[in-house]
């Protein structure tokens, strides 16, 4: 499990930068440009994180929803609130959709027989849970560095 | 889901085909359309797995399905065709 903290504080990290250094530029954006990078960077952000706390909470189900519900709206509301107010909704839809589906999969990683996937060793378990995690984090480190670099082109 | 074993992988190599496919399909316009295209297909890419887990009769649903793409295949070519393109 430690390891999946070192990723998610890895994840925590690119957020803030990818959110310090748009916040710092924002004023170069047109209205579609800035609408793009809202909902690319929430959905993204937001997925990622979503699946990272869902593995780290042992909570039950409710609790773990509200908490990442709550999560999703507050980067939506970060992401988006940087440019407009049609921004914020978009950013709002696009964070709460996209931490849904990401404790889809942080479930579906602590308990496969919910998909009827017959692993129940632990050992495998953990280590599917650490191969998604890492593969997510590459992703999101990925998609941080292209919205990066659109701002830059 | 035929490979029960292989989850891990099959959900990589899905969300990077989603992410090739939308990559490629957003490259057609410009850098931005690239980016919306490349995140839902990352989204997509690592939710299909699961649906796949899901099913329990692959052989109507994917018949459905392949339906389901073939109409919006036709609702986008209605839609270039009236715009002129």
């Amino acid at each position: 499990m430690l390891g999946i903290v070192g990723l998610l504080i890895w994840n925590v990290a690119a957020a803030c930068f990818c959110y310090f250094r748009l916040r710092r530029r924002k004023h170069l954006f047109d209205g579609r440009h800035a609408a793009t990078i809202a909902s690319t960077a929430t959905l993204g952000v937001t997925l990622i994180l979503g699946m990272h706390v869902t593995v780290l909470l042992s909570a039950g189900l409710s609790l773990v929803f509200l908490v990442n519900l709550l999560l999703g709206a507050a980067v939506g509301t970060l992401f988006g609130g940087l440019f407009n107010y049609h921004l914020l909704l978009a950013g709002l839809y696009n964070g709460l959709v996209g931490i849904s589906m990401g404790i889809m999969i942080g479930e579906v990683l602590k308990n496969p027989q919910i998909c009827s996937i017959p692993i129940s060793d632990h050992t495998q378990l953990l280590l599917n849970m650490y191969q998604l995690c890492g593969f997510a984090t590459l992703l999101l480190t990925v998609v941080v560095g292209l919205v990066l670099n659109s701002i830059k082109a | 889901m035929q490979y029960p074993f292989h989850f891990t992988a099959i959900t990589m190599v899905s969300a990077l085909g989603g992410m090739g496919a939308g990559a490629l399909f957003g490259a057609l316009f410009d850098c931005q359309s690239m980016l919306t295209g490349l995140i839902n297909g990352m989204m997509m890419g690592m939710m299909a797995p699961m649906l796949g887990a899901i099913v329990t009769d692959p052989y109507h649903f994917t018949v459905i399905l392949e339906l389901f793409v073939f109409l919006i295949l036709a609702v986008l070519f209605a839609a270039v065709k009236r715009s002129g393109g």
